[in-house]
């Protein structure tokens, strides 16, 4: 231990200077977020950018310090414990990597006034998530001393973290917490085996071979991992099907208001009403995907796969009954083949049984106030006095959050809700704020009240339904008609 | 004398293209090993391999009773490395180079450290990427002898070096010569016959031969033998395999005698030629025995 002090001592004299560029950029990132109004509309994407920029550059040379690869070095032939020189490499990464972005949550955190208390796991994770992160950092370096190369290599991890980094709002971004977090552990533990490798006996070219392994097996999972399997594996890891055993699926009627939707020419635009029955009292279904196979008279058939079924919005609610319309986007061959005749609809609709309500009415001013499971929320007077702005630290909580302005309808923050176990995301602004709107309903001038409600995921289902004698001209998509505005997302 | 260094049947292949064919050597506890042998012949493989920095293709080779292979710090922190190829950290400055280095030898003599500082002159406060390649090189061999190690191996150390910069090396190193064993490299023979105790000539990845200088010097001999006129050269005759390079002129025959003893050379000597006039040897300096082996051994192959 005493030989990793040493060489971090001289890591930190080494790169003192860089040290002191990456926490100036920690420190503008915080600076840039508290800036702002509550934060919104206001990442500190800029400083984020040369913070990464900056962390990567510092990993590098830290590495290079003493490289790995090479003959011609002057500490191979030195008495270095290859575990003191890892774990100096190491020390130096939490101390001068993720100990000025945990200051700067924590002065984020408490200049915005987050209860710190059940910010603590929230903030551990994110270091853990960071820590881990700089991992494939510190092992692609070990693979080359050659400058060029180790640019391209950081360019393919940076690719790497903005891939997995970035905000996932699609509509399968319930569960896409799964294919992230294998193909991070997937990279992580390749990092990982490189550096016991690298460290203990410089085995490069196996090494480089372990990476180009790892990087491969990661894309493919975090690309190439089948949606149903996804949701197969939520459902798996809720355990809560009996649930929903009440609930029946079916084809509904067309729907007579239709939400606005931006065509994808040449494709056709279905707008399918599904009706959920029996939907068990205390809970309420939100869609989570769609796949739709039709089948012509003749056999012919096509397939719509969830990413071609993008907007499901639900409709009307009650206690036990709710109507979701999807809009999916089919071929226009077989669409125009079949215009006017009958198919045959074969579905599976993937939905999420929301319940447990908590609410609490909070006053609705531009000072942010606490409201349940670590939100706070707020208004804008200057942007819109009907939009609620509500605000989570480290990650949004994997529930449905809805606002209710006065006698106004609920309306939900997202429908697209994480539902990751874990209690943060990587990021370095730790805040992340969502926006919904009462627009719809009208402005309420006068109401100064909102009352936020909180419901948590149950049950993850999937439930398949056929419909026959399906005509899709009903279906289809007839003129653009504006309907509710359609939510958004704000980091 | 036990052995500090050997190495057994060592072969290196970079790309199947072989550079240690087979090499077989041994570096007896206190002597000062010289390892000379032209460009290419495999010097730095062989060095690289001892030092663990190379991994053998086959055989085995053993420093400080370790497997190289296994070399770790246990053992480095008793061996010297000094290299012309080797990359200093360049951003340290001298003083602070020896301070970092410090604590990686238990063995550490401060004392000792000040005075090869003050020894090579060298300038505390400057950073290595501002030295001369001598000065280089010497605070290379001052951070190595700074922890009295039993070894110290030099790859090519003084090659491209001024004479006064390579005498002050050599007297750094003669002060060491007692209580470390020193492996060093060289493709220049005359740098290294001044001190060296033991000689091993390398070439095409094997080891000609290994010997103590003494031993060789002394077995080495130019010999000239005046005949009577004109010379009855017994060219139908084979010479003695260890009389090399034979030259013949009239009333002269001149040859390297490799296995120099006063009286049997001569006894060789007027068994071939008869009665000669006189028989006179010389000692040869290293440069000329290697060359006679050269020459042989490219004439023979």
């Amino acid at each position: 231990m005493r030989q990793a002090l040493h060489i971090f001592k001289k890591d930190f004299r080494y790169s003192r200077y860089e040290i002191t560029l990456v926490v100036l950029f920690a420190m503008a990132c915080a600076a840039t977020h508290l800036r702002g109004p509550h934060g919104a509309f206001n990442e500190p994407w800029l400083p984020e950018i040369f913070w990464f920029i900056g962390v990567a550059f510092l990993i590098g040379r830290l590495v290079l310090a003493e490289a790995i690869t090479g003959d011609r070095q002057f500490w191979i032939t030195r008495p270095y414990r290859w575990k003191c020189l890892l774990a100096a490499k190491l020390l130096f990464i939490v101390v001068f990597v993720n100990l000025p972005v945990l200051l700067a949550h924590l002065a984020i955190l408490l200049i915005d006034g987050f209860p710190l208390v059940s910010s603590i796991p929230g903030l551990l994770w994110s270091q853990v998530l960071l820590f881990a992160f700089s991992l494939p950092f510190v092992a692609f370096a070990t693979l080359s001393s050659v400058k060029p190369f180790q640019l391209i290599l950081l360019a393919c991890a940076a690719g790497v973290w903005l891939l997995m980094t970035s905000t996932n709002v699609g509509p399968l971004s319930g569960v896409a917490w799964l294919s992230g977090s294998i193909a991070f552990a997937a990279l992580c533990a390749t990092a990982v085996s490189i550096l016991f490798l690298q460290y203990k006996s410089r085995r490069t070219v196996f090494s480089r071979w372990l990476a180009a392994g790892g990087v491969a097996v990661s894309a493919f999972v975090l690309g190439a991992m089948p949606w149903p399997l996804a949701f197969a594996l939520q459902s798996h890891l809720s355990g809560q099907d009996a649930l929903g055993s009440s609930i029946q699926i079916a084809l509904g009627h067309t729907p007579e208001e239709r939400f606005w939707q931006i065509q994808m020419k040449p494709k056709v635009a279905l707008h399918f009403p599904i009706s959920v029955q029996g939907v068990p009292g205390g809970t309420e279904a939100q869609p989570d995907a769609l796949a739709v196979s039709l089948q012509s008279s003749d056999g012919r058939t096509t397939q719509l796969e969830a990413q071609d079924c993008q907007s499901l919005k639900r409709g009307s609610l009650s206690a036990s009954a709710a109507t979701i319309t999807a809009v999916c986007f089919a071929d226009p061959s077989f669409f125009n083949a079949q215009h006017g005749r009958p198919v045959t609809l074969r579905a599976s609709l993937y939905f999420t049984l929301f319940g447990n309500a908590q609410s609490q009415t909070i006053p609705l001013s531009e000072e942010p106030s606490n409201a349940p499971d670590g939100l706070q929320c707020y208004t804008d007077m200057v942007r819109a006095e009907w939009d609620v702005y509500c605000r989570a630290a480290f990650r949004w909580p994997a529930r449905l959050v809805y606002a209710k302005l006065g006698r106004t309808n609920a309306n939900s923050f997202t429908q697209f809700v994480s539902y990751s176990p874990f209690p943060a995301n990587l990021n370095i602004d730790p805040v992340e704020t969502r926006w919904a709107s009462a627009y719809a309903s009208g402005p309420p001038p006068t109401v100064r009240d909102v009352t936020i409600v909180v419901e948590e995921p149950l049950a993850h289902l999937r439930r398949d339904f056929e419909a026959q004698g399906v005509r899709l001209d009903e279906f289809a998509y007839p003129s653009v008609r504006v309907g509710p505005a359609p939510i958004d997302v704000i980091r | 004398m036990s052995d500090i260094v050997s190495a057994i049947d060592l072969v290196k292949r970079f790309r199947d293209a072989p550079v240690l064919d087979g090499l077989n050597l041994t570096v007896p506890e206190g002597s000062v090993f010289g390892l000379a042998g032209p460009n290419g012949a495999g010097k730095t493989t062989t060095i690289k391999i001892l030092m663990n920095i190379l991994r053998p293709s086959s055989g085995h080779a053993e420093v400080l009773g370790v497997d190289s292979r296994a070399l770790g710090p246990e053992a480095l922190a008793n061996i010297g490395y000094v290299s012309e190829n080797q990359d200093l950290p360049e951003w340290m400055t001298v003083e602070y180079m020896l301070a970092y280095l410090k604590p990686f030898y238990p063995a550490w003599d401060e004392e000792r450290a000040r005075r090869l500082v003050r020894q090579f002159d060298l300038p505390l406060d400057r950073q290595l990427r501002h030295l001369s390649r001598g000065m280089r090189m010497k605070i290379a061999l001052a951070s190595s002898l700074a922890y009295r190690p039993r070894l110290l191996i030099m790859d090519e150390p003084f090659s491209g070096l001024d004479p006064l910069v390579r005498e002050d090396l050599i007297d750094g190193l003669l002060e060491s010569a007692g209580e470390t064993t020193i492996l060093i490299s060289s493709h220049d023979l005359g740098e290294i016959e001044s001190f060296a105790s033991h000689i091993g000539y390398l070439d095409r990845g094997r080891l000609q031969f290994s010997e103590e200088m003494t031993s060789l010097t002394a077995r080495f001999r130019e010999v000239e033998v005046v005949v009577d006129s004109p010379p009855l050269v017994p060219l139908d005759r084979p010479w003695p395999a260890h009389w090399l390079r034979p030259e013949t002129a009239p009333a002269l025959v001149r040859f390297v005698e490799t296995h120099f003893d006063p009286e049997r050379t001569a006894a060789d000597i007027r068994q071939l030629f008869g009665d000669v006039r006189s028989i006179s040897a010389h000692p040869m300096p290293l440069r000329a025995i290697f060359v006679t082996l050269a020459r042989a051994r490219s004439k023979a192959a």
